[in-house]
């Protein structure tokens, strides 16, 4: 039996949509066709075709009345696709069917490929977390460079003069000031699009105000925000919170303001309240348990310790972890104890430019935004920040975060071994030529060590995961 | 107010061209409270024109808008004494409107009711009662569909 899968959309959302996807349906019926109908109306996705339609179908109509968003066509690689406007396809409903193999194209789209010959994934919680992947990665982009150019502006000597009572800042400062934007916004971005995918609308605007409050440490009175795995766990709660919460019966009278009045409003106050109260306590206790744990790590054991800061460094990539250990090598600076610093100078470099280089030897296992992203990472991952990293691990926590954090411990217990001290933040790899991180030799081998452990462990895991994931999905379908 | 009540239906909407009718509807728009500025929902009409006629043929057209303008989801229906020109799918002229109204912010519950309703509009039956049946039997047949 010939299997049929349609899109439909139209400007307003209101009619055409649902008129071409009834018109389809009932032509399709008529003529024994098997056929399943999205519509993409004002009120959201209806009937979302699953992975498994779209498998099956001998072929795919669009009938577009707004665009398709490329994400969106992606679903149809190398089907056979006509597409058409919408009002095309009620006008020529009757004759639409006859000659589908003529007039069908196979679609390739730029297909975002998960290993050799996996299909994208589509559901479940990975395809949640990979819509705040592609949400996160222009922030981290756009706000990488323009810290990178303003640091760069300041270290070939022009002047970092901040915004102040009578003074005019430098522009070094306005354009590092305005990139840091970019990686402020980036965590709410994620949560709010984790949830978002999950609960369409009325989870938006809850996650990304709560995901900010939990990443904003001046809020929350804590010493950290909650990073990136705080944007996870908070996207993936509203999402699944709303999407419960939508089926809610309210009664005629308050039905039609639950999405955009109630669901908005109590998520808001119920999990900022728990934000406050809950996470950023636990946070806070978290953190001064680790820190006196770091404090009492006897000196014999210096490369142990090593091992622990690196790792913790490498975790969570400006969440609390990380946070916590860089807090404690950072204000052993005061006592002159400059080499748990050089842990620092030298870990933080390592997640974004190890993904960067991963994407570079083996594309296969990395989406086509994420090799995009790579010059860029690699670029303001040596020189400032170890942000750009974030949605590389967001796409699959589990291997990216494991191959960062084993990488980060041995490099932290090698560079504690060969006593590498940094004396200040500076401009990462070019730290040693400015004179912030000494011996030069031992540092750039820590790094050199570090990336390539950091990179193998990264192909190795990743592939290894992807597999598993392939393995999954090929057993539920 | 329910999303569609007899009153919403005029069966001598005034006009002669794809225009007037517009008016005619805002008017009826108008005087029910719906909207809050004819001349706004009639350019909204004509916006959603231009990008592809609302004439779906057989002489039936749904211009529809969708705007802050619009106080509550509403269809209104309507039909002229004189053939309309409306650029429709078979170039024929219309004589049958019906007009789905819908706020920015319309929650979901709302836009079901429409969306069932559209669907509807493409079984030939509907269509024939919407185009020859008297206004009880229009208001029957579209009633069924969004008031159960």
């Amino acid at each position: 039996m010939t299997k049929i899968v349609a899109v439909t959309n139209c400007p307003a959302g209101i009619a055409h949509t649902y008129m071409v996807a009834e018109a389809i349906e009932e032509k399709a019926k008529s003529l024994g066709y098997e056929v399943h109908v999205e519509t993409q109306g004002a009120s959201g996705v209806e009937n979302k075709l699953t992975t498994e339609q779209i498998a099956e179908a001998d072929y795919v109509i669009l009938a577009i009345g707004k665009g398709l968003t490329d994400h969106d066509k992606e679903r149809f690689n190398q089907k056979k696709v006509v597409e058409l406007p919408v009002s095309e396809a009620l006008k020529h409903i009757d004759t639409l069917f006859d000659d589908l193999e003529a007039n069908s194209h196979v679609l390739s789209s730029s297909k975002v490929k998960l290993g050799a010959d996996q299909e994208t994934v589509t559901e479940g919680v990975m395809s949640y977390l990979m819509a705040g992947v592609s949400a996160a990665l222009p922030f981290v982009i756009g706000g990488g460079l323009l810290i990178a150019i303003g640091s760069m502006m300041v270290q070939f000597g022009m002047p970092n003069t901040p915004l102040g009572k009578g003074t005019e800042p430098s522009l070094a400062w306005i354009i590092t000031s305005i990139g840091n934007l970019g990686f402020q916004f980036m965590i709410p971005i994620m949560g709010a699009y984790i949830a978002y995918a999950i609960s369409d609308k009325p989870a938006f605007a809850p996650a990304f105000l709560v995901t900010f409050l939990a990443n904003d440490n001046q809020l929350l009175g804590t010493d950290s925000g909650a990073g990136f795995l705080g944007a996870i766990v908070i996207g993936l709660s509203i999402g699944y919170f709303v999407k419960y919460f939508k089926k809610l019966k309210l009664g005629k009278n308050f039905q039609s303001v639950l999405g955009y009045m109630i669901i908005p409003f109590v998520t808001l106050l119920v999990f900022g309240l728990l934000t406050y109260f809950l996470l950023g306590p636990a946070m806070a206790w978290l953190m001064s348990v680790m820190l006196s744990f770091l404090q009492n790590i006897p000196t014999s054991m210096k490369i142990v310790g090593g091992f622990i800061v690196g790792a913790m460094l490498a975790f969570d990539m400006g969440g609390p972890i990380n946070k916590t250990a860089w807090f404690f090598s950072f204000s052993l600076l005061s006592s002159h104890v400059f080499n748990w610093y050089g842990i620092v100078g030298v870990v933080t470099l390592l997640p974004p430019m190890a993904a960067a280089i991963a994407t570079w030897i083996k594309p296969s296992i990395f989406s086509k935004q994420e090799r995009a992203a790579s010059w860029s990472a690699f670029l303001v991952g040596m020189t400032v920040a170890t942000e750009p990293a974030i949605p590389y691990a967001l796409a699959a926590p589990l291997p990216m975060i494991t191959a960062n954090t084993l990488a980060g411990g041995i490099t932290g217990a090698l560079t504690i071994f060969l006593n590498v001290e940094r004396t200040a933040p500076g401009i990462g790899i070019f730290d040693p030529l400015i004179g912030l991180e000494s011996p030069w030799y031992w540092f750039y081998l820590c790094v050199a060590v570090g990336l390539a452990l950091n990179v193998l462990f990264i192909i190795t895991f990743k592939s290894h995961w992807l597999k598993k994931q392939a393995e999954k999905e090929a057993k539920a379908a | 107010m329910n999303i569609f009540e007899i009153n919403h239906i005029n069966m001598n909407l005034e006009g002669s061209t794809q225009h007037e009718i517009m008016e005619s509807l805002a008017d009826l728009a108008f005087n029910l409270n719906i909207i809050n500025d004819k001349a706004e929902l009639v350019k909204d009409y004509l916006e959603r024109e231009e990008e592809s006629t609302t004439g779906f043929g057989n002489g039936v057209a749904i211009p529809h808008a969708r705007s802050n303008n619009i106080k509550g989801a509403t269809i209104l229906f309507g039909r002229s004494s004189s053939d309309i020109e409306w650029d429709s799918l078979d170039g024929k002229p219309v004589n049958t409107f019906i007009s789905l109204l819908v706020p920015d912010d319309q929650a979901d519950e709302h836009l079901k009711l429409l969306a069932k309703l559209s669907r509807k509009l493409v079984h030939k039956d509907f269509v024939e009662i919407l185009k020859t049946g008297s206004e009880t039997e229009v208001f029957d047949a579209i009633n069924n569909i969004v008031n159960n």
